[in-house]
């Protein structure tokens, strides 16, 4: 194969990605919206819980089992976070009024807790996807009990909402503690015996087994690390919303696993990796962005970013195939 | 080696294939008689796949002078149908099956046939498979599930599929190539498959069989057709030669002879052995006891069931054991998990290379570095040095496992458990499916290993290799070690017969 076709390959969404923003930046209808501070601002935001979730799923992921409930485990650390510091009148405690960074690290825990019920269902022998699925179902469930049905956004301290709209130029607070996340899932997945292990499981379990990798043990903590980081999602879904919203998860966590779907193909092609996550996800956000401000109809969005993993997919194989056929 | 008088089945002349640069078949003439068995032999890259694929009519030739079926010349390209026409059919080495399905689906799929109304007819179809396993002998149900059979006899039943795919009622004359079949079967089912092919060669078909185990082909094979760095070397009739000839032909220069380690008699002087089992139990092993020392190459062989394998893989702690006593230099060890049995230095060699033992999308580097910290960092010039070291034939450390020939793939997975310099080594099926050149030198590797000190431990169904390797072989019946034969030449015939 010639080095520009792996080249393509790899980076090929990357070029689209940087063609995309040009052309927003260029267009006569978006040229004076697309590249400013607060349309950044909003981009990397939306951005910020996506990153948190893939970074969330990715670690089972990669052991080759799905979690499709990071989404609804956020929710559900997020509506208990927002139920522990404001001033409304919640089932089982109440009005507690309790500082927001206890009642983070108590969301995180929880988010943890809820992982390990998807490592205990799995290791049990539970399909992944029935398992973390039907996780997420009944967290909807709780969540609309939890929340009878409203927002809890009465009585959120100052600290925790000035989070959601700290920025530094075009960053915001929360996308940097995304890319903070992100970094660290990456590290752990290339840079530590952990992650390739993790890796060695979602290549072939037999053979993991035979080079002494605790395989069970493994999958049941990398989906309880899965589950604190959807509660570090809980925090800044939180702080962004300015209290807890009992939205469905799955919602949240489809667009997420799309762009890491969308992502596997490139960086490291035929691989889930944290570059290609997020390469995946800033080219669905800026493309959504460009064309909302187009004054292109909500309804165009999904049926983008459905139409943009089905190509890129259908894409990343048939260059799979061109790299294949000539040895 | 022309002058019968037979009539030509397939005849090929001047076949070239190239892929980029390299001539994977160099104007390569051959001649297949009807009626006989060829055995085609060459080592990995000899060029053999690449020539049943352009006789299959799957891959085109670079360049063809002539290729004729029954003595008609074909004109236009070969494609598959054609080759299909003329009654070329292939057995590919794992060849599909679904194994929860009955007899009858997996002989007859896609097309099960159509009785009344349209429908499918279940009687008939079992009836119309049962006239296919009688045309080769074989007297199973076709309405049972097909995985509960034998591996010889499901091959066997899908060469009867082969035989009769197109309703021809089995009389059509084929020109049958076999890849490998017998690779994962042992010993005696192999005998029995070969035996049963040796029977179809009488119904005028041409059988052209590919195969690394050489005693197979001097059993089974008329003549044997010979190709080496895509060239054909000649065909030649199997009784006008020997193995050591034969061998000399597919290298191009001779086998170096096995040299004998020193410790080749067991040590009976009292010193601790490095291993000790007793009491060994899991599902097939009843009750194992065995000793190995330090130096020493012991060969563990049976049938399949009869719990030699399972043996390895208990004393690794894959898994779960029963019961017994596992000793290392004298101390009781508990190993529950492939983990323990690490850190005590075992190390196993599987019996499935694809399905056990490689991570194909990764580098050669990663997969020799794996047994290590586990962590891919700076691992490339030790991947380079134990390329050297191994003999790993491969475009360098970071090419994809996946890519490279079974053999270097198999050096690659003995070599990460020599690098930790294990205190036993357990090796299940060390050379299953591997070219003569491939496996010599793995049996060097594997002496060095114990000329080190490393006490090993070779499951195996070879005789062959039990002979070419071990100081002394323990046969395992039903769960329990029935023999001890001593190594040395013509071991293999009592292990043969012991087994049996």
């Amino acid at each position: 194969m010639p080095r520009w076709f792996l080249f393509l390959e790899r980076f090929g969404l990357v070029a689209i990605t940087a063609l995309v923003i040009v052309i927003f930046a260029l267009h006569p209808g978006t040229s004076d919206t697309f590249m400013t501070v607060a349309n950044w601002r909003s981009i990397l935001g939306t951005m910020s819980i996506q990153l948190l979730l893939a970074a969330a799923f990715t670690l089972p992921l990669i052991t080759g089992k799905i979690d499709v409930s990071s989404g609804s485990i956020a929710v559900m650390s997020s509506v208990i976070l927002a139920g522990l510091i404001g001033s409304v009148d919640v089932p089982l405690t109440g009005v507690v009024g309790l500082n927001w960074m206890v009642a983070a690290v108590v969301a995180i825990a929880v988010g943890g807790g809820l992982g390990a019920v998807n490592g205990v269902l799995v290791r049990a022998g539970a399909d992944p996807l029935i398992a973390t699925l039907s996780l997420s179902i009944v967290l909807g469930g709780l969540v609309s009990g939890y929340a009878q049905g409203r927002a809890i956004v009465a009585g959120m301290p100052a600290g925790l909402t000035d989070l959601g709209r700290l920025s530094f130029g075009p960053f915001p607070m929360l996308f940097l503690v995304a890319a903070v996340a992100c970094i660290g899932v990456w590290f752990l997945l290339e840079r530590t015996s952990f992650g390739r292990r993790l890796h060695a499981i979602g290549v072939n379990p037999t053979a993991a087994h035979l080079i002494g990798v605790r395989v069970d043990r493994t999958v049941f903590t990398a989906f309880v690390l899965g589950g604190v980081i959807a509660g570090i999602a809980a925090v800044v879904l939180t702080a962004r919303q300015g209290g807890g919203v009992p939205v469905n998860g799955l919602n949240l966590v489809l667009p997420a696993l799309a762009g890491t779907y969308l992502g596997a193909t490139t960086i490291r092609p035929g691989e889930f990796n944290v570059p290609g996550t997020f390469v995946g996800l800033l080219f669905v956000s800026v493309t959504v962005s460009g064309l909302t401000l187009l004054g292109v109809e909500a309804w165009v969005q999904p049926v983008f970013t459905g139409g943009a993993l089905v190509a890129a997919v259908l894409v990343a194989h048939w260059f799979q195939k061109l790299a294949t056929k000539d040895t | 080696m022309t002058g019968r008088d037979g009539q030509a089945a397939l005849e090929i002349t001047g076949m070239t294939r190239r892929y980029g640069g390299t001539v994977a078949l160099d104007a390569v003439s051959a001649r297949f008689e009807t009626g006989r068995i060829y055995g085609l032999v060459g080592l990995n890259g000899s060029g053999k796949s690449t020539m049943i694929k352009i006789v299959a009519g799957i891959e085109q030739p670079s360049d063809l002078e002539g290729l004729s079926f029954y003595g008609q010349p074909i004109t236009g390209p070969l494609d598959a149908a054609t080759a299909h026409a003329w009654g070329v059919r292939v057995l590919h080495q794992r060849p599909a099956q679904f194994p929860d399905l009955t007899v009858t689906e997996n002989l007859l799929l896609p097309d099960v046939g159509r009785g009344r109304l349209g429908a499918f007819g279940w009687g008939g179809a079992h009836g119309r498979v049962r006239e296919m396993l009688a045309s080769v002998n074989l007297d199973i149900d076709p309405r049972r599930r097909f995985g509960r059979f034998s591996p010889a006899q499901r091959t066997m039943a899908l060469i009867s599929k082969l035989l009769h795919d197109d309703g021809a009622g089995g009389d059509a004359r084929r020109i049958l190539i076999l890849d490998e079949p017998t690779a994962t079967l042992p010993e005696a089912e192999a005998l029995w498959l070969l035996d049963q092919l040796k029977a179809q060669k009488a119904k005028g078909h041409t059988i052209i069989y590919v195969s690394h185990r050489l005693d197979e082909l001097f059993y089974i094979a008329d003549d044997l057709t010979i190709l080496r760095n895509g060239r054909m070397i000649g065909t030649t009739a199997t009784a006008a030669t020997n193995e050591r000839d034969l061998v000399t032909l597919l290298l191009g220069h001779e086998l170096e002879a096995a040299p004998r380690s020193a410790g080749a008699q067991a040590r009976t002087d009292g010193s601790v052995p490095r291993i000790e089992v007793s009491g060994l139990a899991g599902r097939d092993a009843k009750s194992v006891a065995f000793k190995v020392w330090p130096g020493e190459i012991v060969g563990l062989t049976g049938i399949i069931g009869s719990g030699f394998l399972e043996t390895a893989e208990l004393i690794f702690g894959s898994r779960p054991r029963k019961g017994g006593e596992i000793r290392i230099d004298g101390q009781t060890v508990d190993l529950r998990h492939p983990n323990d049995a690490m850190l005590a230095g075992l190390g196993l060699v599987p019996s499935d290379r694809t399905e056990m033992a490689v991570f194909p999308n990764w580098s050669l580097a990663e997969n020799l570095t794996v047994t290590q910290a586990c962590v891919k960092t700076n691992s490339i010039p030790d991947a380079q040095r134990a390329m050297e070291t191994y003999g790993v034939k491969a475009p360098g450390p970071r090419a994809k496992l996946w890519t490279l020939s079974g053999g270097n793939q198999q050096k690659v997975i003995l070599a990460r458990w020599m690098e930790r310099n294990p205190r036993v080594l357990l090796l299940c099926e060390p050379t299953a499916g591997v070219d003569p050149g491939a496996r010599d030198d793995l049996h060097r590797l594997i002496r060095a290993a114990a000329s080190r000190g490393c006490a090993v431990i070779v499951a195996s169904t070879d005789a062959d290799e039990l002979e070419a390797l071990a100081h002394r072989t323990l046969v395992i019946n039903r769960g329990r070690v029935s023999a001890e034969i001593p190594g040395g030449p013509g071991s293999k015939t009592q292990i043969r017969e012991k087994i049996i």
